[in-house]
């Protein structure tokens, strides 16, 4: 499963933070392994982390997300756009 | 007016009366933030019941009445939408009803906490908030929404007043906005039995992790 890294901008990184277990149940059906990433320099940049087994999916899912996944990216202030990177 | 955006208004108050989140006279308002531009179409109409193109207005952010007739009872709560617009860059549309049960606890100062599933899989997990009353639209009950409104919680119950639900989307608002309403309503059917009982934080982590696998797995056909 190649790992992929999904980075965007949040309102507020503790918020976002905040959120970790609720992030990792959403994101579970695309992978796992997901880890959360942030700034070290304290800018409002952030990353996760997870082993993807359909990354075509994943992306699907992300440009036109369901209720679901759009009221918990709300929920977890985070600013479009999202940009993926995959491991290689 | 941009008929494009005009159409998009009307279907979305039109979805608010489909919902059945509203009140028996359809008093509300739907507002859509007009794209690159610090401007809303807002509906002026006092009902969304049978809104026709003439209902619809174009108001600058600051308030500014820029196209169209925009009567005094809708013109009072301009405010409440365009501060969600000011404070939120994400929120693409407002909703504004008197929907029945959610109303209820609005006049009852009583807060809606996460009492069906639904609240948990559309980003209300934390329940929903009540603002301080002061006369519609006002400065002061502008301030108190804004003080009331949670990071991330998209809806807001306005206490002796109603609902305002902010969203990126119409469809997502008018979606919570339902979800509210259903919320409001059973826990009013359940304070008969004992009152509601709130679901349990790592069930409601538990019940979006399900409903985002069922989600991804798509519709099935036999």
């Amino acid at each position: 499963m190649p790992k992929i890294i999904i980075a965007h901008k949040v309102e507020d990184v503790d918020r976002w933070l905040g959120y970790k277990a609720e992030r990792a149940a959403v994101l579970s059906p695309f992978g796992s392994d997901v880890t959360d990433h942030v700034s070290m320099d304290g800018h409002d940049d952030v990353a996760v982390g997870l082993d993807v087994a359909d990354v075509a999916a994943l992306q699907a899912a992300v440009a036109s997300p369901s209720p679901e996944l759009a009221a918990a990216m709300q929920r977890h202030g985070v600013v479009p756009p999202l940009t993926f990177l995959i491991e290689k | 007016m941009e008929k494009d955006l005009v159409e998009r208004v009307l279907a979305a108050a039109a979805s608010v009366v489909g919902s059945g989140a509203i009140s028996a006279n359809g008093h509300g308002n739907v507002s859509l933030r007009v794209p690159g531009a610090e401007e809303m179409y807002f509906t002026s109409a006092p009902s969304l019941k049978g809104l026709g193109a003439d209902g619809i207005v174009r108001v600058g952010l600051d308030g500014t009445l820029l196209e169209g007739n925009l009567p005094p009872i809708q013109g009072a709560v301009v405010a409440m939408h365009t501060a969600m617009y000011q404070d939120h860059p994400d929120v693409g549309c407002v909703v504004h009803t008197h929907s029945p049960f959610a109303t209820a606890h609005a006049v009852a100062h009583r807060p809606i906490d996460c009492w069906i599933e639904a609240l948990a899989m559309f980003g209300l997990a934390d329940g929903i908030p009540v603002a301080d009353y002061a006369p519609r639209g006002s400065e002061q009950a502008v301030a108190n929404i804004r003080r009331a409104v949670r990071p991330g919680v998209p809806a807001v119950l306005l206490a002796n007043h109603g609902v305002l639900v902010f969203h990126r989307t119409p469809d997502l608002a008018v979606l919570v906005g339902g979800v509210v309403e259903e919320a409001a309503q059973a826990a009013i059917n359940a304070r008969t039995m004992g009152g509601p009982v709130e679901i349990p934080a790592d069930m409601r982590v538990a019940a979006l992790q399900r409903a985002m696998a069922f989600d991804t797995a798509g519709t099935k056909t036999a």
